[in-house]
């Protein structure tokens, strides 16, 4: 029993490995803060009324080309190569299918926010943002982080989800688009401080060096 | 150490194994080549781009050898 847990337990490890290079911190931070960054691209009147959107998914695409960049040209040459067994194999199909689920249901969402259809559905109030971020955000990004294995992207997920309601409680007080934007800019800036940090931490951990 | 880790994953390279088991790059090296006479491990050498990578993976004989030793110490162990 125990020899099966140590197993487990080296297997985990070593999974657990190729995720110290923080770039899923960085990638989550900077996505959360192009959804809060993203507004001032209205606001400035960059290329209205797309500003934002076209804001958003450059941040996003930014995010993108860091984690899989990074993961080819700064970990994987420090850190080794590595297949995982068909377990782990299985486990990345069913995150690829939820991944999708995601995006359709995220889609829906943002559709029924923009033409406001959104507000019939729940209270009002600040129950309606903290139901969202709770639904768009800290749901999905937990079932990631169930399917990768790394605890720290479960904080992520709930402090993600707070941004919504954050930026509700923040409204009154800096209105719009500052509300939205402090709220995921401070949420996303501290993941992505969070994320440079270990990412740096990697780097002295796992300098470049020749076989042999 | 190795074996063990070898066992749990499909397949790693040098780097890698390195990195897990703490050894030195002489250490490693000197032991791969053992259990690579002995048949348990299965190196293959590949190309990505142009850089080579060689790959370490336990034959059907090295899993079946460490599962026997498992068996044979959980059975010392609670005899």
């Amino acid at each position: 029993m125990s020899d099966s847990i140590n197993l487990k337990q080296l297997e985990k490890r070593a999974w657990r490995a190729t995720f110290q290079d923080g770039l899923w911190d960085i990638y989550l931070g900077l996505i959360f803060l192009g959804l809060g960054v993203g507004w001032i691209g209205d606001y400035i009147g960059l290329f209205y009324p797309f500003g934002t959107i076209i804001l958003m998914f450059s941040i996003d695409i930014i995010a993108i080309l860091v984690i899989t960049l990074g993961k080819k040209y700064i970990s994987t040459p420090r850190l080794g190569q590595v297949k995982f067994g068909e377990k782990r194999k299985k486990r990345k199909k069913w995150l690829m299918i939820f991944l999708l689920l995601n995006v359709v249901f995220s889609l829906i969402i943002f559709i029924l926010t923009i033409t406001s259809n959104l507000d019939q559905l729940f209270m009002p109030s600040l129950f309606t943002p903290l139901a969202l971020g709770l639904m768009i955000i800290t749901v999905p990004l937990s079932i990631l982080t169930f399917f990768l294995q790394v605890p720290r992207l479960f904080v992520y997920a709930l402090i993600g989800g707070f941004g919504f309601f954050l930026s509700e409680l923040l409204y009154p007080l800096v209105g719009e688009p500052w509300d939205i934007i402090i709220s995921y800019g401070s949420i996303g800036g501290s993941i992505l401080l969070i994320g440079l940090f270990i990412f740096i931490r990697f780097l002295q951990k796992y300098p470049l060096e020749t076989e042999g | 150490m190795i074996l063990s880790l070898l066992y749990v994953i499909e397949s790693a390279d040098f780097k890698f194994v390195k990195g897990q088991t703490n050894l030195s790059w002489g250490n490693l090296s000197s032991h791969i080549s053992k259990l690579e006479e002995a048949g348990y491990v299965e190196i293959e050498k590949k190309t990505k781009g142009k850089k080579p990578i060689t790959l370490f993976k336990l034959t059907q004989e090295g899993r079946e050898a460490f599962e026997k030793y498992r068996e044979d110490m959980k059975r010392f162990l609670t005899s």
